[in-house]
């Protein structure tokens, strides 16, 4: 969902570990950062956004939440110090080595009775300017930021709504574990809505159907399960599979049936935490033809361990070793 | 007219203002199936080889049932926009053997569905009462389960329910459910006997779970 029209907006600059005293207010002139918001929305894909889920205490009530029903639905004073509340909260999050930012809460028409309010962060700059009761950005402000980071909640003022939100992050699949989880965790308390155990078990049945359609095709089969081995071992632990395809399978036959095999957008782009073990019971063997009639299943782990692929020009020589266990006689091999 | 779940009961046909509500709710069926039925495989899938799981299934609201809730005839309608704030449209349950095998199920599904809105467990308000017990939760629906024509279709819920009971908290519930369609020919007599059969499954269930703990416990070293 685009976002709808703006209706109200505050601004307020929050430092590090910062709990009081905020500089910021009301934005006077609404026109002057409307067109910057819906770009800005529009660049990050906001309306496509991660999807979290908030996690609410008895009632269904949380800070984030409380705030944000109170900024869409009630009055200008209500807007004013439930932004205030999420300075601070925003303030507590961040931890020494975050630089001052600008935390803008968005309050916009959604369709029918539902409202939408959008919390953004920007770096600082010198923007704020006080006219009496309310302040102003500089005119450009907005549209020569970078967005550092948004949250879009929506709905009806009612049991239903505004329970999750649309995020935008870019350090959630960063190596830096504090930097990652500071917006989604600790500022909203969300969690992603795929879990890592959900989103492992997607992920391998979407490369399972993959490499069952590139079956006719050894060499693009080759090159899906040169991607799993990587992404086993790879030091980024959140994935989606749309990464997964962009990063490790930059083109080819593999790259579109795994995006085939992932039907809806939301899934595809879904970030979730890659447990390696689960993954690894989960997709578990790796079955190669040899020419002269030798069928090998190797679970995934061994590869490069107890199973070796030679590569001598063009030919790849399997080398299997390992201490045989149980033997037996099979008709079909 | 008989009512689809409960066909010896016959029911009222449905009001213009329900019925109206009823095709509304029917428009967004198939949608709502496809919901159905991509959180029952997740629900599956989170709960593969969880011991003590009797049976788990997932239904969409009957659209006649769904009316007559939203539009009780001579009451106060309960919703403003039905077809978005009404929770049970599309619903789970999971039924386990034992009590404490509603606590594993809880946690285990807790991994996979992330979007906790509320839980309650159920039960009579007195300690000297018998009656319904269920643990029920809601929660949200992901985004990414969302089918096709999701947000094509107009007013569509935010969030399922999901019922976690062991077999004899089922066992009295389903009957005495379809009982309480009689409304007010139901007697004090008839609620007493209704309340020994809950005893009985309350009892039931405390002599499974007490059995269960000592045969393991003399199993262990």
């Amino acid at each position: 969902m685009a976002l709808g029209k703006l209706l109200a907006a505050t601004a307020f600059e929050v430092a590090p570990r910062q709990d009081s005293d905020f500089e910021g207010g009301i934005i006077g002139r609404l026109r002057s950062v409307e067109a910057g918001l819906a770009r800005a929305a529009t660049k990050g894909h906001l309306e496509t956004g991660l999807p979290v889920s908030l996690r609410l205490e008895r009632n269904r009530t949380c800070e984030i939440r409380e705030a944000a029903l109170k900024a869409a639905f009630g009055t200008k004073a209500e807007l004013l110090a439930k932004s205030q509340v999420l300075a601070k909260r925003l303030g507590l999050a961040m931890d020494g080595r975050s630089d001052v930012s600008l935390l803008i809460v968005s309050v916009h028409q959604g369709t029918g009775a539902s409202r939408q309010v959008c919390m953004w962060t920007f770096p600082r700059g010198q923007v704020l300017l006080r006219r009496g009761a309310t302040i102003n950005l500089g005119d450009a402000f907005i549209l020569e930021s970078n967005l550092r980071k948004a949250a879009l909640l929506s709905g009806a003022n009612n049991r239903t709504g505004f329970l999750t939100a649309r995020v935008l992050d870019y350090q959630i699949r960063g190596d830096d574990r504090r930097a990652a989880d500071f917006w989604i965790l600790e500022f909203l308390d969300s969690r992603p809505q795929m879990s890592g155990p959900e989103g492992t078990s997607r992920f391998a049945a979407v490369l399972r159907v993959a490499n069952n359609k590139l079956e006719c095709s050894p060499e693009e089969q080759g090159v899906l399960h040169t991607a799993i081995a990587a992404i086993r071992t790879h030091s980024k632990k959140r994935w989606s599979i749309a990464d997964f395809a962009a990063e490790l399978l930059p083109t080819g036959n593999a790259r579109t049936e795994v995006l085939k095999a992932s039907k809806l957008d939301d899934e595809r782009n879904a970030v979730f935490e890659l447990d390696v073990q689960q993954f690894d019971r989960l997709i578990e063997y790796r079955v190669y033809q040899l020419d002269n009639g030798i069928r090998v299943s190797a679970p995934f782990a061994q590869v490069g361990e107890g199973v070796r692929i030679e590569e001598s020009g063009h030919r790849r020589r399997l080398v299997a070793t390992g201490l045989i266990q149980t033997e037996r006689l099979s008709r079909n091999g | 007219m008989a009512d689809p779940a409960h066909p010896h009961i016959t029911v009222p046909p449905l009001t213009a203002d329900q019925q109206q509500l009823a095709d509304a709710f029917g428009a967004r069926q198939p949608i709502l199936e496809a919901l159905r039925e991509s959180l029952e495989d997740k629900a599956r899938q989170a709960l593969h080889e969880v011991p003590h799981i009797d049976r788990l299934s997932f239904r969409v609201k009957d659209r006649a049932s769904f009316a007559r809730k939203c539009r009780p005839v001579g009451k106060r309608a309960l919703y403003a926009d039905p077809l978005a704030e009404v929770e049970d449209q599309v619903a789970g349950r999971v039924i386990v053997f034992f009590s404490h095998d509603l606590q594993v199920v809880e946690e285990r599904l807790s991994t996979w569905f992330t979007g906790l809105v509320e839980a309650t467990k159920k039960r009579p308000e007195r300690a000297t009462e018998f009656g319904y017990e269920s643990d029920h939760y809601i929660l949200a629906i992901d985004e990414h389960l969302k089918p096709a024509g999701w947000y094509e279709a107009g007013s569509m819920p935010t969030t399922f329910e999901l019922q976690i009971r062991t077999l004899f908290m089922h066992a009295w519930a389903e009957p005495q459910h379809d009982l309480g369609y009689k409304g007010s020919s139901v007697t004090d007599e008839h609620s007493r006997m209704l309340a020994w059969v809950a005893a009985s499954a309350w009892g039931a269930d405390r002599m499974f779970e007490d059995a269960w703990m000592a045969i393991n416990a003399q199993a262990s070293p």
